[in-house]
């Protein structure tokens, strides 16, 4: 995994541990196969709603509505493959 | 400081320190941010009139315990009682400032204060999408959307998403350090609005109480 992902993994987990009221610990066991919407209790509709949100401001980028389906947010690992395609030029 | 409730004119209101001559105007988010903040609103607060203000946060119509319903509401009706509010206060003593949070940023002009100062400014088009993600399209109807669990009119989405931020002389912006984007200052924190519960932080309504404080006195003096 290069520094950059890693990086940005990190800033995810604590963005992820924010938005859903998860302690930081476990937040930060989050590897790329934890999986995510549908197995965590926590991500109902509000929750994505604010995950991508919170995404949009801390990462610069625009989450349109087709991008949002059950792969994207499927594993912690595909999240991070997310934000990492959308924030290159 | 004791937290207490009343009547300004038609809109109920939280305040503290009600017998300060210098008012302060706090205006909380919109919709279900401001049950995630109304905790921190409520230190920040008491902070406030610590400092020898009274505080006053209305709830606007359709939020709070305003009688109003939210199916009702139009963009007209919280810009107007927001002015209201400014009006009845200006008549017993004066108005030094607005603090807005969120998208409350969007009503603080409509009331006639000179010194503004907003935290995390949402724009009105980023709120609107963020509210659409969570639409329940079974309970919408042609006039009115279910967004984040109510039912809201449409007109009153399209309005706030095409309400600009205002850019009055005296305005002051601080965000989180998280939020890349411009402000005076960056405080830490978290964003108590998108946590799924409600939460408090008094440490920021310590910081931001300060804040306000400071930016309103260098404003009264200029």
């Amino acid at each position: 995994m290069s520094n950059e992902r890693a990086a940005l993994a990190a800033e995810i987990r604590i963005l992820l541990s924010d938005v859903l009221g998860i302690p930081p610990e476990r937040a930060s066991a989050f590897d790329d196969d934890t999986e995510l919407f549908g197995a965590l209790p926590e991500l109902d509709s509000m929750a994505v709603a604010n995950l991508l949100a919170e995404l949009e401001d801390r990462m610069e980028i625009i989450v349109d509505a087709d991008e949002v389906d059950g792969d994207m947010l499927g594993t912690f690992g595909a999240l991070v493959d997310f934000v990492d395609r959308k924030r290159r030029p | 400081m004791t937290l207490a409730s009343r009547w300004i004119g038609d809109i109920p209101a939280i305040e503290t320190g009600s017998d300060k001559p210098r008012k302060i105007i706090v205006l909380a988010p919109l919709f279900e941010e401001a049950n995630k903040v109304r905790r921190t609103l409520a230190l920040l607060l008491r902070r406030l009139a610590a400092a020898d203000l009274h505080a006053v946060m209305p709830d606007l119509p359709g939020m709070g315990e305003h009688p109003a319903h939210l199916e009702t509401t139009t963009l007209s009706d919280l810009r107007d009682a927001v002015a209201k509010v400014a009006a009845a206060l200006q008549s017993s003593g004066t108005v030094i400032g607005i603090a807005s949070f969120r998208a409350g940023c969007l009503l603080d002009d409509a009331a006639d204060v000179a010194a503004h100062w907003r935290f995390a400014p949402e724009s009105g088009d980023r709120l609107v999408r963020t509210l659409m993600r969570t639409e329940d399209t079974t309970q919408s109807d042609e006039t009115h959307a279910f967004v984040s669990g109510q039912s809201v009119r449409r007109d009153l989405l399209d309005d706030l998403s095409a309400q600009p931020l205002s850019s009055p002389p005296l305005l002051r912006t601080v965000r989180l350090g998280s939020d890349r984007a411009d402000a005076d200052l960056h405080v830490p924190g978290s964003p108590l609005w998108r946590h799924a519960e409600p939460g408090e932080d008094p440490a920021l309504a310590q910081l931001l109480a300060e804040d306000i404080v400071t930016w309103m006195r260098s404003c009264a003096v200029s």
